[in-house]
């Protein structure tokens, strides 16, 4: 079953991004309504421009290898009255050790302790919980320490399409 | 939050100091570890409590700089690489000969600190933007359906039979009937009671042996209704007397 005409892709395209609690990647949009890519590519961008219009509380967001909708900033304080989330911030060790990751990966825990000089085990522990984190085979070197990488989770936490899309290193960041 | 030092040759915070001694702009030789360590005690014994972090970056900091001093004294640095070549089994390169590895690792660490800065404001930018949590009704494999095959029809036939043999087992049901009453069989009830009795009836004795409420305001509806139908006569003598019902005479 085929969808033919743009304006129900497009509408098919919207129906999948409402229901989807996660991004959705163009092949999977592409492969559930059997449009191109590029077609699929073209309609997400007209639903983006719908949504960025003015007077909506949700915007279509690329992130993480994929699209999803989601409230617009400037609506959290209502967001939050009505659903009052739990804020869990990660702590200071703990992000220093996932932009270690983020930048480095994959990496070791040794290696990991090296540049943040103390032990990183807890911080991992954590890391690995909240998904951020993942291991990803063994580095083949003397005992064949775990390799950790980021996670999709981690994109979505901080709002990044790819890992190309985080900050640039740079040593003229403000080091204080 | 960093401790302001004041030293002979530099003025500022801990951090600043290392950081220009790793960038080599400021001569370590000319830095008085002690005098820092003790301005940081004091630093410390000032604070309300004890924050583990800021301690643990001072001892790290100031190993650091201990460190690099040590190395920038020794004449013949060739035996102390030796050493940190047999303690790091992982280091694959041989970068950290002389003080250049640590020096390295910790522009390194400075660089990443400042870069969970920039995650952490992505973080707190990103976290007021909201996403749809999953249904759970469309969850995967919420609704899946079983293999076919899975269940024999021979199975459901003895599990209806276990259902309807645990039925017989249990205990007779015992049925409690509700009292019917009527207006009209009320209406009735108090005409026979009147026409049985020659003298006229009080309104307690019509009342007496009334259990249920919902008998009491069938009888007491009963009762008006046949004053309006003019089929009884009701008399009182005097105010707050004994009220007497007796059948009309037509």
């Amino acid at each position: 079953m085929s969808v033919l005409f743009s304006q129900e892709g497009r509408a098919a395209i919207e129906a999948l991004l409402f229901v989807a609690s996660e991004p959705l990647s163009i092949p999977t949009l592409s492969k559930v309504t059997h449009l191109g890519e590029e077609v699929v590519q073209e309609l997400l961008e007209e639903l983006q421009v719908i949504y960025a219009g003015e007077g909506r509380g949700i915007q279509l967001v690329q992130v993480a290898q994929g699209y999803q909708l989601c409230t617009r900033p400037e609506y959290h304080i209502y967001v939050e009255k009505l659903l009052q989330p739990v804020n869990s911030k990660l702590s200071r060790a703990a992000l220093e050790c996932l932009a270690i990751i983020a930048y480095q990966q994959p990496i070791t825990r040794a290696e990991i302790e090296k540049i943040r000089g103390v032990k990183a085990d807890r911080v991992l522990a954590t890391l690995l919980e909240r998904q951020l984190i993942h291991t990803t085979g063994r580095k083949e070197t003397i005992g064949r320490p775990i390799l950790y990488s980021t996670t999709p989770e981690f994109l979505r936490l901080f709002g990044l399409n790819s890992l190309a899309d985080l900050p640039h290193q740079t040593n003229e960041l403000n080091i204080g | 939050m960093s401790c302001y030092l004041k030293l002979r040759h530099f003025e500022g915070p801990l951090d600043l100091l290392v950081q220009l001694v790793v960038k080599a702009e400021t001569d370590i030789q000319e830095i008085s570890l002690s005098q820092i360590t003790a301005q940081y005690l004091a630093y410390l014994a000032g604070l309300p409590e004890l924050d583990i972090d800021q301690a643990s970056e001072f001892v790290q900091l100031a190993a650091t700089l201990l460190e690099i001093k040590a190395r920038r004294v020794l004449p013949h640095p060739v035996r102390l690489r030796e050493e940190e070549a047999e303690l790091d089994l992982e280091e694959e390169e041989d970068t950290s000969s002389s003080g250049e590895g640590r020096v390295t690792h910790l522009a390194e660490y400075r660089k990443f600190k400042a870069l969970a800065a920039v995650l952490r404001n992505r973080e707190e930018a990103w976290g007021k933007v909201y996403t749809r949590p999953a249904p759970e009704s469309l969850s995967k494999g919420h609704l899946r359906s079983l293999p076919s095959g899975a269940i024999s029809v021979s199975a459901l036939v003895e599990a209806l039979q276990q259902v309807l043999l645990g039925l017989e087992e249990n205990e007779p049901v015992l049925e409690v009937s509700r009292e019917e009453i009527t207006l009209v069989k009320q209406m009735e009830h108090i005409i026979q009671r009147l026409e049985s009795d020659l003298n006229p009836v009080s309104f307690e004795a019509l009342f007496s042996g009334i259990r249920t409420r919902e008998r009491l305001i069938i009888t007491f509806l009963a009762l008006l209704e046949l004053i309006r139908l003019q089929r009884i006569q009701v008399t009182q003598q005097e105010t707050l007397g004994p009220i007497f019902i007796e059948l009309r005479l037509n």
